[in-house]
């Protein structure tokens, strides 16, 4: 069964576009959903969602970005998606809202390390990411660094799927589908 | 610095399971050496979750970490501590609290103080984690700063003989709010000291809240009066006697403005020492001034609220303090 996959992150680090080619070379629909200014051209194979200026937000300390999460919810709620990869707080937050909404499931991968440092700098980031370890229907790293990070900052433990292991992470969507 | 069993670390937890998490790492780095010291924790988590987050750390499995689970809705802090301290097996026990870091140097530098000042209480210093800053421009912080001996003997960091808990009975579980202070005072009253110990840090959480979410931490502080009714030699350590700080003394005076000012105009400048400070909170110039500004009916309903309830907990307790 061809799976069409959403892969959630405002700013696609490398592993991410890995893993969407991975998928699309395995016969799934993988989409990468970003974040951007204004309502550019998106790649092939990209949804592009609108962005406020943060910098306002960032004075006040504010975890970021946020401005995006109302428009990648709706992004998801417009792409039928069978399910939500997230690669940030941020946006397992806009995955999460959408899921509430009667969408698909989501699993959470952070692509950011989050180690003590990392864990409570900003307004909202601990919130963010005890919501999506908490309430993702499964929550995976992309290296042994973040397993480690997971493991002994948040006592979860996470299996290590590589961004170019598309079974395994199909795997990880079967379970949770 | 080898040698037998020296300080047993107590920690109340409750609602705060990741920050006791790396609390308990921050622990796993101490300097001091490993036989010297213990921990117990006494929480309410469920049993889920108390395994993963203590239970299942490397201080655990190596026999220096011991925990107790409490039935929700029973605990205190006060409560807490008392269960943990009368577990502890060293002549010293430490108190941190699940919303702090321990520097690495803490335990020793704690123990160096404790070793030199026989039967004395030792408090550290505590300051506003360096990882969490920007949350400091939020308008709702929660944080401490404290450089030893402050006035209050905050249990975020401070050591007490564990003999001196025994004498004293420890915390006094009636009191909601301030019973850190309340054991203090018991042991200065019995002729204790208590001893400045700087090098020994520990990093407190800064924490921001929506303006409903900081009324509701606040409301514990109506307890207060129980503090000064119980121990009036608090009052040497309030504003004029009466005011818990000068921020509280102000807000007192905006109260008044509010209130009758309509009527007699000329009690609306007992509001203006609140503005004047209000306004200089952020710091100098035109951007902090702004913020400052802005800032100020959410921080005028805060603390109205906090002096509101004082006011509540001052009849309750029949004795003044705002």
């Amino acid at each position: 069964m061809s799976l069409h996959i959403a892969l959630v992150h405002h700013d696609p680090a490398p592993a991410v576009h890995e893993l969407a080619a991975a998928l699309e070379a395995a016969g799934h629909r993988a989409v990468v959903v970003r974040a951007g200014h204004g309502r550019g051209r998106a790649r092939a194979g990209e949804i592009r969602v609108p962005r406020l200026p943060e910098r306002p937000l960032h004075r006040r300390g504010f975890e970021g970005p946020l401005t995006h999460v109302p428009a990648a919810a709706l992004a998801l709620h417009r792409g039928g998606f069978d399910v939500v990869h997230a690669f940030s707080p941020a946006d397992a937050a806009a995955a999460l809202l959408w899921r509430r909404l009667g969408g698909a499931p989501v699993v959470f991968s952070p692509a950011e390390a989050l180690d003590r440092e990392r864990a409570s700098n900003r307004r909202l980031r601990l919130e963010l990411v005890a919501r999506a370890l908490e309430r993702s229907d499964a929550v995976a790293v992309l290296d042994p660094v973040s397993a480690a990070d997971l493991r002994r900052w948040f006592a979860v433990d996470a299996p290590v799927i590589v961004p170019a292991d598309a079974p395994g992470h199909l795997a990880l969507y079967e379970s949770v589908l | 610095m080898t040698g037998p069993l020296a300080l047993s670390v107590v920690i109340a937890s409750h609602a705060r399971h990741l920050r006791l998490r790396w609390l308990l790492n921050a622990l796993e780095e101490q300097t001091l050496d490993a036989p010297r010291w213990e921990a117990i924790v006494v929480h309410d988590y469920d049993a889920a979750t108390a395994a993963r987050i203590i239970g299942d750390h490397s201080l655990a499995a190596a026999g220096r970490l011991r925990h107790v689970g409490i039935e929700p809705g029973t605990g205190s802090p006060a409560r807490q501590r008392n269960i943990g301290w009368r577990l502890a097996r060293a002549p010293f026990v430490a108190f941190t609290d699940d919303d702090c870091r321990a520097d690495e140097g803490w335990l020793a530098a704690l123990l160096v103080a404790a070793e030199r000042a026989p039967g004395a209480i030792v408090q550290g210093a505590t300051r506003p984690d360096p990882f969490e800053h920007a949350l400091l421009a939020a308008p709702h912080v929660r944080t401490l700063l404290i450089e030893p001996v402050g006035p209050f003997a905050q249990t975020c960091n401070i050591l007490y003989p564990r003999e001196l808990l025994e004498r004293l009975g420890g915390f006094d579980e009636r009191a909601i709010a301030g019973e850190d202070v309340g054991l203090s005072l018991r042991a200065q009253r019995a002729g204790t000291a208590i001893v400045a110990a700087p090098e020994a840090v520990v990093f407190h959480s800064i924490e921001s809240f929506t303006l409903p979410g900081i009324l509701r931490q606040n409301l514990k502080w109506r307890h207060l009066a129980y503090l000064v009714k119980r121990h009036p030699e608090v009052r040497e350590r309030l504003f004029m006697r009466i005011f818990w700080d000068a921020d509280h003394a102000r807000t007192t005076g905006l109260a008044l403005a509010l209130f009758a000012g309509a009527r007699r105009p000329a009690l609306a400048l007992l509001g203006a020492p609140y503005v004047v400070a209000g306004v200089r909170r952020r710091g100098p110039g035109v951007v902090p001034r702004a913020v400052a500004i802005a800032e100020l009916p959410g921080q005028a309903v805060r603390q109205l609220a906090e002096v509101a309830g004082l006011v509540a907990g001052s009849v309750r307790h029949r004795t003044l303090i705002l």
